[in-house]
C-alpha cells in the first residue's frame, strides 16, 4: 500500500526547472532511495514533501490527503519527519533539549513505548547510539554524533515516514555503517524511509527500491538490481561512480 | 565535577540564598535609610521589567526595541482604571498585565513574518505611536504631565519594599519553571533556528505570540506596580529611553541568563541614583556599558560571576 504519492510535481526557481512533472509513490515499510547527479532536484523534492517549499503544480498525497502547501510543522504532526543535508541542530542548547522539543507522544511509533518524556528521550539516544552526556551543548558534538542527534530529533516527533537528506555525507566508512544500521533498525521497527545519498554504494545497500532523477525528471525506477543494469542511469552519472554499480 | 563537589556546591548555594533572603527580610530593620529602600524598590521593578525583555530578546531571539510600550500600557491601565473605578490593586495589576498581553497580540500578529532588524524596527515604531498618542491626547492621558494622584497600592516604604521583592521572586520562580518546561525549551529553540523548529513540529507563529504575550504580561505588571508606587504615570514610561535602559541592564547583567537582569538592574539603578550628577549623560553611559560588556564579557556580569564561581543550575545554556 502506498502511503505517499507524488503526482506531477513541478517546481521552478526563476525560470529554472528544479523538478518537472515528477511521479513516484512510497509503500508502507519500505526504504526508497532517491538518487541522481548533482542538481537533479533531489533535495528540492524533500523540501517540497516536507513543506519547506511550495510546489508550482502537482500534488503530494499523504494517506489520501493532499498536503501541498501545508506548513512544515503541520506535516511533521501528520507523521513525516526529515533531516538536512548539513546536520542542523540547535547549537547552544543541550542535546537532551534538542530532542525533547520535538517529542510527540502519539502512539504512531511502536519503537519507543516509555510514557515518561525524559525516559523516552534517553531511549531514543540509546537507539541511535548517542552516548554523549545529555547536558552537553549540541555545538560540542563531532560530525557523526550531530548526525545521530538529527536522527534522534526526527525520531522524537513520532514519524511514520522519515526523509533523510544525505545522512552519511562527510562521515567515515565506519560512521556511515553505524548510520546504515540505524536506518535498518528504524525500518525493522516499522518506519518508512526516503533517502537521498551521493554515496551510491550505501544507497544500493540499504534501499528496497530506487528512483533515479536527472535534471528534475524521473529517469528510472526499480530495485537496486534493476537500476544497476540500467544503461540510462550509468550514463546520467557519466561514469563518475560506475564502479559503484558494478 | 564529582557528585560530592556538586552536592557541596548546591549546599553552599542554598545556604547563600537563605542568608540573602534573611538579609532582605531584615534590611528595613537593620538600616533605617528610607532612600536606600526606595532605590531597591526601583531596582526590583527594573529587574522584573528587564527579565521580561530578556525573555523575548535573550531567550527567544526576538529583539524588541519597543518593549517600553508594554510597561507603559500597564502603567496607563492603572492610571485610567483607578481614576474610573475603585478596583482592588491586585486585580488592577492583573488587568494591567492583560492589557499588555492584548497590546502584544496587536503588535505581534503583523510582525510575525518579520525577523531580526525588521522586527526590532517594527516594534520600535509601535512604541513610538503609543508615545505620540500619550503626548498628543492631553484630555485622556494628561500629556507630558501624565495622570497623577493615583491612590497608593501599599502605604509605607517598607510595605512597598517587601512587595517589590515578592514580585521579583515570583517572576524569577515563574520564569525558572518556564525555561525548564518543554514549552519554555521550545521558546528557546526559536532563538536557535526557526526553520529547524518547524522541522521539529513546532508551530513557530503560535509560540512567538504566546512567548511575547507572557513577556508583555510581566512587563505590564511591572509597569502597573511602578504606577502604583510613584502614584503617577507619564509618557516617559512608554519612551524609547526606557527600552534602551532595559537593554543596557540586560546586556550588562548577562543576556539570556535570567539572573543577569537582576545584577544589571541593581548595578545601573544604584549608579543612576547615587551618581545623579551624571544623569544628563545616562544614555551615553548606557551605550558605553553595552560596548564594554560586549567586548569583554558577552555573557555579562552574571556570566562572568557564573564562569568563575558556579558550574551548576543553567536553565538555558547559551
Amino acid at each position: 500500500m502506498e502511503i505517499l504519492q507524488v503526482n506531477n510535481l513541478t517546481k521552478n526557481f526563476r525560470g529554472l526547472t528544479a523538478v518537472s512533472r515528477l511521479n513516484f509513490g512510497v509503500r508502507q515499510g519500505e526504504i526508497l532511495g532517491l538518487m541522481g547527479p548533482n542538481g537533479a532536484g533531489k533535495t528540492t523534492v524533500i523540501n517540497l514533501i516536507t513543506g519547506f517549499l511550495k510546489p508550482d503544480s502537482g500534488a503530494i498525497i499523504w494517506h489520501n490527503e493532499n498536503i501541498n502547501g501545508l506548513k512544515p510543522y503541520k506535516i511533521v504532526r501528520r507523521g513525516i519527519a526529515r533531516t538536512f543535508q548539513q546536520a542542523r541542530v540547535f547549537p547552544n542548547v543541550s542535546i537532551f533539549d534538542n530532542v525533547i522539543v520535538s517529542l510527540n507522544q502519539s502512539k504512531r511509533m511502536k519503537l519507543f513505548l516509555a510514557t515518561d518524556p525524559k525516559q523516552k528521550v534517553l531511549d531514543i539516544f540509546q537507539f541511535v547510539g548517542l552516548r554523549t552526556k545529555p547536558s552537553t551543548p549540541a555545538k560540542d558534538l563531532p560530525q557523526d554524533e550531530l548526525r545521530k542527534l538529527e536522527f534522534a530529533r526526527a525520531i522524537a516527533s513520532g514519524p511514520e515516514l522519515i526523509l533523510l537528506d544525505e545522512p552519511v555525507s562527510g562521515l567515515t566508512p565506519e560512521e556511515s555503517d553505524s548510520i546504515a544500521d540505524i536506518i535498518n533498525r528504524l525500518n525493522q521497527g516499522g518506519v518508512t524511509l526516503i533517502i537521498i545519498e551521493h554515496v551510491v554504494r550505501m544507497l544500493m545497500k540499504v534501499s528496497h527500491r530506487l528512483v533515479v532523477m536527472s535534471s528534475g525528471q524521473k529517469l528510472s525506477e526499480g530495485t537496486p538490481g534493476e537500476i544497476r543494469q540500467n544503461p540510462l542511469v550509468a550514463e546520467a552519472y557519466l561514469g563518475k561512480e560506475e564502479e559503484d554499480f558494478a | 565535577m564529582t557528585d560530592t563537589q556538586r552536592k557541596k556546591q548546591v549546599l553552599s548555594l542554598t545556604i547563600g540564598i537563605l542568608l540573602l533572603l534573611c538579609f532582605v527580610l531584615l534590611m528595613p530593620f537593620l538600616f533605617k535609610n528610607r532612600y536606600l529602600l526606595h532605590v531597591i524598590i526601583l531596582a526590583n521593578i527594573l529587574a522584573v521589567f528587564a527579565m521580561s525583555w530578556d525573555m523575548l530578546a535573550g531567550f527567544m531571539g526576538q529583539l524588541n526595541l519597543g518593549h517600553s510600550m508594554y510597561f507603559g500600557i500597564g502603567a496607563y491601565t492603572i492610571g485610567f482604571v483607578t481614576k474610573a473605578y475603585p478596583i482592588s490593586p491586585v486585580l488592577g495589576l492583573i488587568f494591567a498585565g492583560l492589557m499588555a498581553v492584548f497590546l502584544s497580540s496587536i503588535v505581534g500578529i503583523p510582525c510575525l513574518r518579520l525577523r531580526g532588524p525588521y522586527y526590532a524596527i517594527a516594534t520600535l515604531a509601535f512604541s513610538q505611536v503609543l508615545f505620540t498618542l500619550a503626548m498628543g491626547l492631553p484630555k485622556l492621558t494628561g500629556s507630558e504631565e501624565g495622570i497623577t494622584n493615583i491612590p497608593k497600592f501599599i502605604m509605607g516604604i517598607e510595605g512597598n519594599y517587601y512587595f517589590s521583592f515578592l514580585l521579583l521572586i515570583l517572576t524569577v520562580l515563574s520564569l525558572n519553571l518556564l525555561y525548564r518546561s518543554v514549552f519554555g525549551k521550545r521558546l528557546i529553540s526559536l532563538r536557535e533556528d526557526e526553520r529547524l523548529c518547524e522541522a521539529a513540529g513546532i508551530d513557530t507563529n503560535t509560540y512567538k505570540i504566546l512567548g511575547a504575550a507572557l513577556s508583555a504580561f510581566i512587563a505590564g505588571i511591572a509597569g502597573g506596580y511602578s504606577c502604583y508606587y510613584h502614584t503617577n504615570v507619564t509618557p516617559d514610561m512608554l519612551s524609547i529611553s526606557l527600552t534602551f535602559s532595559v537593554v543596557a541592564v540586560v546586556v550588562f547583567g548577562g543576556i539570556g541568563t535570567l539572573y543577569g537582569a537582576i545584577f544589571g538592574a541593581y548595578a545601573l539603578t544604584f549608579l543612576n541614583e547615587y551618581l545623579y550628577f551624571i544623569v544628563d549623560y545616562r544614555l551615553l553611559i548606557y551605550a558605553l556599558v553595552i560596548i564594554i560588556m560586549l567586548l569583554y564579557s558577552s555573557n555579562g556580569l552574571f556570566g562572568f560571576f557564573k564562569e568563575r564561581y558556579l558550574t551548576i543550575g543553567n536553565t538555558a545554556s547559551k
